[in-house]
């Protein structure tokens, strides 16, 4: 017993440590290098500069980071509601599911940055609104198609079962469909989250967001153009925080609603 | 309709200890040459009569495919029978007994604790979780799991969650219990155990039960009848009265009526012609 806790301890030693330890290691190099071979600062900043950079502009990029977490935030929301609505519509009746899930399938595989310019033309004068829908039609298709597959796969004989309980549909989607169907819910989400964001960020590229709205994506690009490299730097670094942040925010979701019963969520079998 | 063997099971060996509704004596249950043919043509059972009178113990024997687990389907609502028809006694055909069922697999919700799982036919039928509490409680205690309530499905063993599946079945004190190979994927050692659990229960509620197995030795040790199927489409092509008396335990395990008992449901189960050695 002592011995299994304290290998697990030790695991979950290296589990946080190994990344971080990396992480140093590899900005660590990045400066060092770039330092050592004196690599001009607007081809790629050391990362002491990128960080001077961050404090620098910070209520800009606060500002900025705002305008894109808001959208992102907007977006997964609209995504999961429509998403798992559909899906719910879909299990309930076949032929809307054959007659609207082509459409699904269209929007999905259809490049954003080809759509956006439409959007933009249709909703041109609320520049937030044309975003969180650019994003949401990215961040919906995993959350429709996983719950589609969930509500599908549920027990055959729990199926049975609730015919013998005499359960009426409603009562069969709530105490079965649903929850089979919410570790494939989950897995659609963990995707959704972080292409929610993907979606913030293009749309923002592609509408060309105006000077007080914009966000991170067009400091990104701004900074681009006049050559401020670590303040690019510095917008990306955010950019990747945030769908860290959002990652492990999901992830703790599922194991807080899966936790104790789906494989999923339990330990890692070695 | 009540058979020679429809002896009532005796109840003083266990006292009931409810105040209400302790014996609750099961419905007699009837099959009049039901048939059933699937969509795809296939015919899964043909002119199957069956009779068990109310708390009566019987166990359809047969093969793998014979058409015993849609007998049961059929009586359960699940399928619904081609031909012939199926009543419960006096409540006639219309309306339907509450009924319990078993399944092969103990299909247990994995999200719902052991308290949850027995507690989903009393939510479908709309009785609140505080209502609900002392019938759960009592049949989680009936089979021997008040101390794992709060657990999962996951952590149980295969035992244990047939059990639960059980106490899921009697929660709401059915008049019928239906239970479709229960204990075919379990040792030995559990199997026997839960044989003797399930009769012990049994001869307390009386309830009227109909028991699927392809095992000789537990449908000859648990029922008061035993009906032999044919291969599909299946038919009642036999049966065995067992007159042992209750509770049964080892004695009757090794005794040579049980012997005879089983070699005389084996002779039924084998067609005439299938042994032959060149």
């Amino acid at each position: 017993m002592s011995r299994d806790a304290a290998s697990w301890t030790q695991k979950r030693w290296a589990q946080t440590v190994a990344p971080v330890l990396m992480l140093g290691l590899f900005l660590a190099g990045w400066e060092l290098l770039v330092k050592a071979r004196e690599v001009p600062p607007y081809l790629l900043p050391p990362p002491s500069l990128i960080a001077e950079s961050l404090t620098e502009h910070r209520q800009q990029l606060a500002a900025a980071w705002l305008v894109t977490a808001k959208t992102m935030a907007y977006a997964l929301a609209a995504a999961v509601l429509s998403g798992g609505l559909a899906a719910v519509l879909f299990s309930v009746s076949r032929v809307l599911e054959i007659s609207l899930f082509p459409a699904a399938v269209i929007l999905q595989v259809t490049p954003l940055v080809a759509i956006a310019p439409l959007i933009n033309i249709w909703l041109g004068d609320r520049v937030q609104t044309v975003l969180v829908v650019c994003a949401t039609i990215v961040a919906f298709f995993p959350i429709l198609s996983g719950t589609v597959v969930g509500l599908r796969s549920s027990d055959r004989t729990l199926d049975e079962l609730m015919t013998v309980c005499g359960a009426s549909r409603k009562q069969r989607l709530r105490y079965l469909l649903v929850p089979s169907a919410l570790p494939y819910f989950l897995a659609g989400l963990k995707t959704a989250a972080n292409l929610s964001l993907v979606g913030a960020v293009v749309a923002e590229f592609v509408v060309g967001a105006s000077v007080d709205r914009s966000g991170l994506a067009s400091i990104i690009l701004e900074s681009g153009f006049r050559l401020e490299t670590p303040k690019l730097f510095a917008a990306l670094a955010l950019v990747s925080l945030t769908g860290i942040l959002v990652y492990f925010a999901v992830h703790l979701l599922s194991v807080l609603l899966l936790g104790g019963w789906h494989e999923s969520a339990g330990p890692r079998r070695d | 309709m009540i058979g020679p063997w429809a002896g009532s099971p005796p109840l003083e060996a266990t006292k009931p200890t409810e105040t209400e509704a302790s014996v609750l004596l099961g419905v007699p249950l009837e099959l009049e040459s039901v048939g059933k043919t699937f969509a795809n043509g296939k015919v899964a059972v043909q002119r199957l009569d069956l009779t068990v009178a109310a708390g009566g113990f019987c166990s359809i024997l047969g093969r793998s495919g014979c058409g015993k687990s849609t007998a049961l389907r059929i009586v359960a609502g699940l399928v619904e029978a081609s031909e012939g028809r199926v009543s419960f006694g006096e409540i006639g055909s219309d309306t339907r007994p509450r009924v319990g069922m078993v399944f092969q697999e103990s299909a247990l919700m994995p999200w719902r604790r052991v308290w949850g799982n027995v507690y989903l036919p009393l939510q479908v039928r709309g009785v609140s979780k505080k209502e609900a509490r002392e019938q759960v409680d009592n049949a989680l205690a009936l089979v021997g799991l008040q101390d794992e309530s709060e657990r999962y499905p996951r952590q149980l063993s295969g035992g244990m969650k047939m059990r639960v599946s059980i106490a899921r079945a009697i929660v709401q004190n059915p008049s019928v219990l239906l239970m479709d190979e229960p204990f075919g994927a379990l040792d030995e050692i559990t199997r026997w155990r839960l044989n003797d659990e399930l009769l012990k229960l049994w001869s307390l509620k009386g309830w009227t039960v109909l028991f699927v197995t392809h095992s000789v030795f537990e449908s000859v040790y648990l029922s008061q009848k035993v009906a032999v199927m044919s291969d599909a489409p299946g038919c009642v092509s036999g049966s065995v009265d067992v007159g042992a008396a209750y509770p049964r335990g080892d004695a009757f395990r090794v005794s040579s009526e049980y012997q005879s008992l089983c070699s005389r449901v084996s002779g039924l189960l084998r067609p005439a012609e299938a042994v032959s050695y060149p």
